[in-house]
């Protein structure tokens, strides 16, 4: 053969094995405009801390900030409301086209992502665990934060549960950012250090995995978890899984595989269930809320039934608490009360089996908006920060809580719970803006 | 076009050129009708995961074996070599009726809505035309072809309450893959003959769905766009083992399909005024499989020939970046194997020589899911007519899927016309 036809076999057979080769990734800074009361002391402060200021109006100044420039006006003392959704020309266009499918919210592998940089920012003080697998196997997460974070010790712990429900994306931002918020905040805030030296804050972000994902990328409206049931319906409402008064009547939850709420054919039958249950059943949580959207109330047991809990005043005056709290950071007032009563029985639900089983304050926190008009499961990107900074207040305070009653006895605990004025706050607005 | 063409193969060889390669661009996208379901991915083509190359009619009747027999042009998508076994000019343009049935794709009995039996798509498009002509001892192949179709049948669900229609749910998915291809052969030596192919494709996809609560006014959009580019080269080797034996290697390139990418999600209250839009852009990337394949054709006398094709398909590499995240396809490798037959009847019709000929041909498909494991095994026949320098043929298959528990079916019926010089 010539070494023509020689060049020309090999010149063929290279063809086969070529491959093209590329790739690109881009990533968004968070950014958002707040307000501040024009006052001669907080413009001084302002200008020391160098923030880039818009433009005042109406006795306020409009200031462009990120994340960290928040913590410095906390550190300051400057109260400020978040402004963001009233420049949706700045703030929507720059935010959507940096962001991935789902915007801002994490999806299951940016949350990954993100809890592994937290860790490794913060060795000392941050640590994520494994505590389960979903259906999927995806990898169910839990971000344990304390100072000697790898030793057990004796603190008060604290449980924090986001995602139960697949479409409910703001509640997997809420405790992601609250466990950012404790480390970033960790050395210039002498109150989040003391949080965080003297409990164990352990943060669930993403109970539902496999939920969240199909609502990324197929249904935005999907609740219940990934499991294919035996009818050939798909899912179980895994906050109607668990096993205190699991199946209590039909009203509550649903024996049929195809309804949104779904129990599953028998308590803890789901690997997310069973995961948070493990967790909770090593550790000696003292209190727990479990972040869900939408409504904007805080609910605590129980939900199987209207009849009201044997610890209903301390339940309710660590709510009241904690609402009263919130209310001043943007103006939104969340409604509290027992969640058979407030809202509308559920049974199988994660407050009712931990308070049930441990009888802990249990909360949940339907997150804003208050009803489906004003986007039901849907929340703006820049709302999301509006919406956590609100609850970063109850979540401290529910914290705060649990270490000044760590030993104590539940009499204690209400007496507590009741003189107990937001010591932490006293920079915090009391008067209500309108949103 | 028409003058550079004319300069290689005369002014009635370039307007057939021109008329195959040119009018099908503005008509090769497929008339939708009704369409499918299966478990197959968005991304997932219609039918089948393996497509090498592109079966018009007269392949088609022979379960799809072409990698060492040729019948038109479009030999130069799957073994290019087989260009020197044409005439010295033929122009072929194909035309194909496809049906599959799905069940479970996008939202579809995946938990929102469910159907009691496979849904099913038909589609029709013109979706192959090329030439091929020789040249100072080369031979050149010229086609564009449909590959791939991303199309599901469109799903509308409809709620009333008391009468009144209070809900709709509309899902809609379109897409497609068009081809470019050129192809050069040679003889090597006396028994030796190779050819190179190269493909330049570009194509869409779009899927919109769509709920709206009518009493409230509120409505929910979901879109998802990409536009597909990218490339790829074949290339393949015929050896003619005695007079009666040809035996062919093929293959064709991993390559990269890209697709620049938007998402938007939009939530709208008509009545509270609330408008929230969550947008994204990304350059979404397929690694598509190599493709390697064995193929045999045996002449058992001048009216019979019998064919054999194996390919390998290697889609264990196979991989998927969606909007900036890695998505888990939990591919293996796969093999598709085909075995024909044609035999060509000579008759005389209008005092003239004519010839017919019959086809058939089985064939296994294997899909690259791991769970559910899943295969088509599909049968094929066919027939043509042969008069003068006109070609025209009829191809179809049947194609039944085992694994998945659904039982899945894939239709094809192709008519092919091929000008020969």
């Amino acid at each position: 053969m010539k070494i023509r036809n020689v060049l020309l076999l090999v010149f063929f057979a290279l063809a086969l094995v070529l491959v093209p080769v590329g790739g690109q990734t881009s990533d968004g800074e968070d950014i958002a405009v707040i307000s501040i009361e024009k006052t001669p002391e907080f413009a001084a402060t302002l200008r020391e801390l160098e923030l880039d200021l818009l433009f005042e109006w109406e006795g306020r100044i409009y200031v462009i900030v990120r994340s960290q420039d928040l913590g410095s006006l906390d550190r300051s003392a400057i109260p400020y409301l978040f402004e963001t959704q009233k420049f949706p020309a700045l703030s929507h266009p720059q935010l959507s086209l940096l962001s991935s499918i789902n915007g801002e919210y994490h999806s299951y592998k940016e949350l990954e992502t993100d809890l592994e940089s937290l860790q490794a920012a913060y060795p000392n003080l941050a640590k994520v665990y494994t505590i389960g697998t979903s259906l999927e196997s995806r990898k169910i997460y839990a971000l344990k934060i304390s100072d000697n974070v790898s030793l057990d010790e004796e603190e008060a712990e604290v449980l924090f549960l986001g995602c139960h429900h697949a479409r409910e994306w703001i509640s997997v931002e809420v405790p992601y950012l609250l466990g950012k918020h404790l480390l970033e905040s960790y050395d210039t805030d002498a109150e989040v250090r003391r949080l965080v030296d003297e409990s164990e804050i352990w943060i669930v972000p993403l109970v539902n995995p496999d939920g969240l994902e199909y609502t990324i990328h197929y249904y935005r409206y999907w609740r219940k978890n990934r499991r294919l049931n035996a009818d050939g319906s798909y899912g179980v409402d895994i906050n109607r899984n668990y096993s205190y008064r699991w199946g209590y009547d039909d009203e509550g939850s649903s024996p049929e595989p195809a309804s949104a709420v779904y129990r599953g054919p028998a308590a803890f039958s789901e690997p997310e269930t069973r995961a948070v249950r493990d967790l909770f059943l090593q550790k000696n949580f003292r209190a727990m809320i479990t972040y869900h959207s939408y409504s904007q109330v805080i609910l605590y047991p129980w939900g199987y039934t209207t009849v009201p809990p044997d610890k209903d005043a301390l339940l309710r005056q660590i709510a009241s608490q904690m609402s009263a709290l919130m209310e001043p950071v943007n103006g939104r007032f969340y409604e509290f009360g027992q969640a058979g009563a407030e809202l509308y029985l559920t049974n199988g639900t994660t407050d009712d089996w931990t308070f049930g089983t441990a009888g802990i304050p249990s909360y949940t926190i339907e997150l804003p908006p208050i009803d489906q008009l004003q986007g039901g499961f849907f929340n703006p990107e820049e709302d999301i920060q509006t919406i956590f900074r609100e609850n970063l207040p109850a979540a401290l305070y529910l914290i705060d809580w649990s270490i000044q009653n760590f030993g104590f006895s539940d009499s204690e605990a209400k007496r507590n719970a009741l003189k107990f004025r937001s010591p932490l706050f006293p920079r915090i607005r009391t008067s209500p803006i309108k949103n | 076009m028409i003058e550079s063409l004319s300069f290689v193969m005369g002014k009635r060889g370039a307007l057939i050129c021109f008329v195959v390669l040119v009018v099908p661009l503005f008509f090769s996208v497929p008339a939708s009708a009704q369409l499918v379901l299966g478990q197959y991915e968005d991304e997932a083509p219609l039918r089948t995961w393996n497509i090498f190359g592109f079966q018009t009619a007269s392949s088609l009747g022979r379960a799809d074996t072409s990698f060492a027999l040729a019948s038109d042009s479009s030999a130069a998508l799957t073994n290019p070599a087989l260009l020197l076994s044409l005439p010295r000019f033929t122009a072929t343009f194909s035309g194909t009726a496809s049906s599959a049935s799905l069940y479970k794709f996008s939202i579809i009995n995946t938990g929102v809505l469910s159907t009691q039996d496979n849904l099913s798509l038909n589609l029709y498009a013109l979706d192959f035309a090329g030439l091929s002509f020789s040249i100072k001892g080369w031979a050149v192949g010229l086609a564009v072809y449909l590959s791939e179709i991303y199309d599901r049948p469109r799903v509308s669900y409809e709620y009333y309450y008391r009468g009144e229609l209070t809900y709709t749910l509309d899902f809609h998915q379109t897409g497609l893959l068009r081809n470019f291809s050129f192809a050069l052969a040679r003889k090597i030596s006396g028994r030796i003959q190779a050819g190179l192919g190269l493909t330049i494709f570009s194509g869409d996809f779009s899927r919109e769905t769509k709920e709206e609560w009518l009493a409230s006014g509120i409505s929910i959009n979901d879109t998802k766009k990409q536009e597909f580019s990218g490339f790829f080269a074949n290339a393949g080797v015929l050896v003619r083992v005695t007079e009666k034996l040809d035996l062919a290697l093929v293959g064709r390139t991993a390559h990269r399909k890209k697709a620049p990418a938007t998402s938007e999600l939009v939530y709208d209250s008509s009545s509270s005024g609330t408008n929230i839009r969550i947008a994204g852009e990304a350059t979404n990337t397929y690694e598509q499989p190599f493709v390697g394949g064995l193929g045999a054709s045996y002449r058992f006398s001048p009216q019979l020939v019998a064919a054999a094709d194996v390919a390998l398909f290697n889609w264990a590499g196979y991989s998927v970046r969606y909007f900036d995240e890695e998505l888990g396809r939990d591919f293996k490798n796969t093999i598709k194997a085909g075995l024909g037959a044609e035999y060509v009847a000579p008759v005389r019709l209008f005092k003239k020589e004519a010839a017919i000929p019959i086809r058939v041909g089985i064939g296994y498909d294997e899909q690259p899911m791991k769970e559910p494991r899943s295969a088509y095994t599909y049968f094929s026949a066919g027939a043509g007519f042969y008069l003068s320098m006109v070609r025209l043929d009829f191809g179809a298959s049947f194609g039944r899927e085992s694994g998945s528990g659904n039982s899945l079916t894939i239709r094809r019926l192709s008519l092919s016309l091929t000008v020969k010089l």
